[in-house]
Order: structure tokens, then C-alpha cells, then sequence
């Protein structure tokens, strides 16, 4: 049967019924709660990394992602040197989406004691300064106390974003010896990773401060807790060292990098540190 | 009268009502506390003068399931579909720019999300075999019953067996619920394009799973891999 494209029949003239049958299929639901905080990384990272280009590249802000997009790249991990007032700025993004609970906060370039920087976030937070909490977004970030305001709200959700650092040791780590090894790693300087990133295929969410926090939350691990992670191999494959600072005792854990929420994919730990 | 909706909110140089502070200052002084007042089109107006990336996180959270839903239907995978609406949402974050106003935000929006999974289900033809499975096309809900849930991967697995065109169209009229002007323009094709591809879709739709009079489903063989020609 033929339809001339001027056809003057409207679209609602459906004598199959299969236009009724469609719509009578239920909707796929909302978004999962994973791939919203992938997406909020991902555009907080796409929103730091615009501040960044306006300041010193302007010419590119909009054509060098493009051209990213068009690759069928979702967000590379790119190196960063993270800023105040950059923080200031993924702070509100992710505030205005809506993402409680999700890790966004302050890391140098790189540490000398990593884990000394973990107590140091969240002064480095109070001098960035926070933006203000969008009244769309969801109640979740909000801090559960909508009488304080915006500023109050908006503090409660970076107390909750900080102390995640992510570096790369390149090490090879041993199951065996991750006591070890996460002492080291404690004590040695390593190059940081810019934990705001979306996941990258490569790495997993690990990588990301999102991520880290999500499988320490798979791990029992307090919210308040610092975490180090480093991105590197247990036992000859692709896993992650994450060490937990929580009221001055450090535990360490081996897990894969596809570590996440009810599956932590525990390798080795815990183990408390000395 | 959504957000969308709301006259005098064109996308132009105009300043906004509230939050030119933020508009022209340091991106990190943003006046955030009007967006979830402001419609798409002020959002998006918003966004392209910078603010920190607050207003485009307020289309997201506006949109973000329907966005899913059109990226699940599209694909009729839920990997594919996530991988899809993030690199749309991205995309759509990096060109804002190039938002002109001429259509909804949400036609927009559609538009990005469906060349993203047409992109995903092109590029990657292992995704588009296992677009085809029955086991990976959009989950039943476990309270479904038995004969409710069937029915709906049948007509899943008959919908992956149209062609491009077709299917899409059908997703977008009749499940997504878009009027035809509106995904002529998320399609890019005239509207009686996409008024003959719903007929004919529907036929062929009506073909392969039998007529709603209680006649049996029928021609639904097992490979239901989805057609690439429109």
C-alpha cells in the first residue's frame, strides 16, 4: 500500500491499531541512578573543562569538544590542574542536578602524603566557597535542612563530595602483600588523578570520585571518610588499592575497578594499616 | 503550561529577568536559585552565555528520563541506550550554541539522543545483534504477568524487525508521543515523510504480530535483528 507524503489523512487514523498498542506499552521507567551520576560527572567534568578553556584557550571551548563528540568519545580523562574557582563551578553543576551523595571536592596536583591532603579537603573547600543550590534540584541535595538555605544546603552537599583522591601508581600490587603496599602508598608521592571525570572505558568508574565513593559505600566505608585510590594492578589484572581514613585508622582494600554498589568485587581486604 | 511553553523566553541575546549577575560575571557567581523556574529555552539561553554548567543541569534533570526512554526504545538495548543518552547529553551540553530556538528544546533534545543511538547502533554492529535478542530488549517488569510481558517482547521484537525509518517513527509518534511536525524535525525529514513511514510501519507492525481482533501473532521468526534501511 502507497501513502503519498501529502497525504491528508492524520496520523491518529490508525485502522491496524497498532498506534493504540504502542502507546499502551509502559515506559522504560526513569533514568538508573548510576547512569545519573555518570551523566552528572560527565557534565561537570564538560563544565570544568569549558571554565578552563574560556580562561586561557577561548578560541576553543566549543569547536575542540565537538570534535571530541564526533570521534564517539564519551569524556576523556584528561590532565587537569584543578582550580578553586574551577571547584566552585563543579560544585554548583552538580548541586543544581541533583546528585547527593556524589564526590566532587578539592585535590592538589599532586601529594606528598596523600592522606594528609584528605584532611585537608574540606578546609580547602571553605575557601573555594560554594555556589548556591538550585531549588529544582532534587531534595536529595539539599543537606535534609531546607530552613538553613541555599548556602547551608549547599555546604552540607560538598562536605559530603570531598576527600577522594585518585592517583596512579603504576605499581603492580600482590593480594598477598597489600598491607605493604598500601602503606606505601600512603606515604609515597604520587601523580594525582583529576577524580571528576566521567568513566573512562579504559579504567572503569574508579577512576572517578563518583565511582571511588560508590564502591566504598559497597565496602560498609563511612561517607566521612577519606579515600585514596590507586589505579593500578592486583595480582597481574587491572584493579584498584582504595584506603579508607576514617577517625585516624586507615584500612585498605583490593578491588576491581568495576567496583560499585552491592558488588564490590573485594580482592583482597580489609586490612587495617599500622 | 510547561516551562517550554511560556511566551516571551526566546533564545537571543536578551538578558534573562534574574541572574544577569551570573551571566556576565565569574561563572562561579551564579545566581542558581531561579532555575528551576526558568523555562528550556532561558535555560539553554542561560547555559550558552556560561553559568557554571547550572541551567543545562536543570534541562538535564528535566528531561533526563524522557531522553532514556527515547534512547531505550531506539535501541531496544539498555547499554547502548545509557552509552547513547550520555554522549547526547554531552553533545548537547558542548553545541547549545547551535540551538536556534526554531523548535522545542525537547525537539532538540530528541533530535541529538536519536542520531546518538542511530550512531551507537551503526558503528557497532555487535551491538546491533544483540539489539535483536529478546533477552536484552527492554526488560519486563518482574510484576508484569506471564502473557503481559510476552506480549510486550513480541511487539519489541517485531518493532527491531521495521525498517530504520519506520521504527523510528512509530517510537517517536506513537510511543513517544511527539506530534508528527515534531519528529519531522528531530528525523530531519518532511512531515508526510514520517506520516506515510507510521502507516506503513504500522502495517507491517500489524503484519508480523496479527491484528488486535484476536488473531494469533505470526511471522515473528526467531531473528529479530533490526533493519538499517528506512
Amino acid at each position: 500500500m502507497t501513502h503519498l507524503h501529502d497525504d491528508p489523512t492524520p496520523v491518529e487514523h490508525d485502522p491496524t491499531g497498532m498506534r493504540e498498542l504502542l502507546a499502551s506499552l509502559p515506559d522504560p521507567g526513569p533514568m538508573p541512578e548510576d547512569l545519573v551520576a555518570r551523566i552528572t560527572a560527565a557534565l561537570a567534568e564538560e563544565s570544568r573543562a569549558a571554565q578552563g578553556s574560556l580562561s586561557s584557550q577561548a578560541a576553543r571551548v566549543v569547536h575542540a569538544p565537538l570534535a571530541a563528540a564526533d570521534a564517539g568519545s564519551v569524556v576523556p580523562l584528561r590532565p587537569h590542574r584543578p582550580t578553586l574557582r574551577h571547584l566552585g563551578v563543579a560544585a554548583a553543576v552538580v548541586t543544581a542536578i541533583g546528585l547527593g551523595g556524589a564526590a566532587l571536592g578539592a585535590w592538589p596536583s599532586s601529594l606528598t602524603g596523600p592522606i594528609a591532603a584528605l584532611s585537608e579537603a574540606s578546609s580547602a573547600d571553605s575557601e573555594a566557597g560554594a555556589a548556591p543550590a538550585a531549588p529544582g534540584a532534587d531534595e536529595s541535595s539539599k543537606g535534609g535542612d531546607a530552613e538553613a538555605g541555599a548556602g547551608v544546603s549547599d555546604l552540607s552537599a560538598t562536605d559530603r563530595l570531598d576527600g577522594v583522591t585518585i592517583v596512579m601508581s603504576g605499581a603492580e600490587h600482590s593480594s598477598d602483600a597489600l598491607a605493604a603496599a598500601a602503606s606505601a602508598l600512603v606515604t609515597t608521592t604520587y601523580p594525582t588523578v583529576t577524580p571528576l571525570t566521567a568513566e573512562a572505558p579504559g579504567i572503569g568508574p574508579i577512576a572517578t570520585a563518583i565511582g571511588a565513593r560508590t564502591c566504598a559505600d559497597a565496602l560498609g566505608i563511612s561517607p566521612d571518610a577519606g579515600i585514596l585510590v590507586d589505579v593500578s594492578e592486583v595480582d597481574g589484572a587491572p584493579a584498584a588499592v582504595l584506603i579508607a581514613t576514617d577517625g585516624g585508622a586507615r584500612t585498605a582494600y583490593a578491588v576491581s575497578r568495576s567496583c560499585t554498589t552491592r558488588s564490590p568485587m573485594l580482592i583482597a581486604g580489609p586490612i587495617a594499616l599500622p | 503550561m510547561s516551562p517550554d511553553q511560556r511566551p516571551g523566553s526566546a533564545l537571543s541575546s536578551e538578558g534573562d529577568a534574574v541572574g544577569d549577575r551570573a551571566l556576565v560575571g565569574d561563572p562561579v557567581l551564579v545566581d542558581a536559585a531561579d532555575v528551576g523556574e526558568l523555562s528550556d529555552r532561558d535555560l539553554m539561553a542561560r547555559h550558552v552565555r556560561g553559568d557554571g554548567g547550572v541551567a543545562f543541569g536543570e534541562l538535564f534533570r528535566r528531561h533526563r528520563d524522557r531522553m532514556y526512554a527515547v534512547a531505550i526504545r531506539t535501541t531496544s538495548n539498555r547499554e547502548l541506550a545509557a552509552d547513547a543518552v550520555q554522549e547526547a547529553f554531552i553533545s548537547a551540553f558542548r553545541r547549545a550554541d547551535a540551538y536556534r530556538g526554531e523548535a522545542a528544546v525537547t525537539t532538540w533534545l530528541h533530535r541529538i539522543v536519536v542520531n546518538a543511538c542511530l550512531d551507537r547502533l551503526r558503528r557497532e554492529k555487535a551491538a546491533v545483534r544483540r539489539a535483536g535478542d529478546l533477552g536484552e530488549l527492554d526488560l519486563p517488569d518482574p510484576r508484569d504477568h506471564h502473557s503481559a510481558a510476552e506480549a510486550r517482547h513480541i511487539v519489541h521484537a517485531a518493532l527491531a524487525k521495521l525498517p530504520e525509518g519506520q521504527r523510528l517513527a512509530l517510537v517517536l509518534i506513537d510511543m513517544q508521543g511527539l506530534s508528527v511536525s515534531e519528529a519531522a524535525v528531530v528525523l530531519g525529514v518532511a512531515e508526510g515523510t514520517v506520516k506515510s513511514r507510521c502507516f506503513r510501519g504500522r502495517e507491517a507492525l500489524a503484519e508480523l504480530i496479527g491484528r488486535p481482533d484476536g488473531s494469533p501473532f505470526k511471522n515473528l521468526g526467531s531473528e529479530t535483528e533490526p533493519q538499517g534501511a528506512p
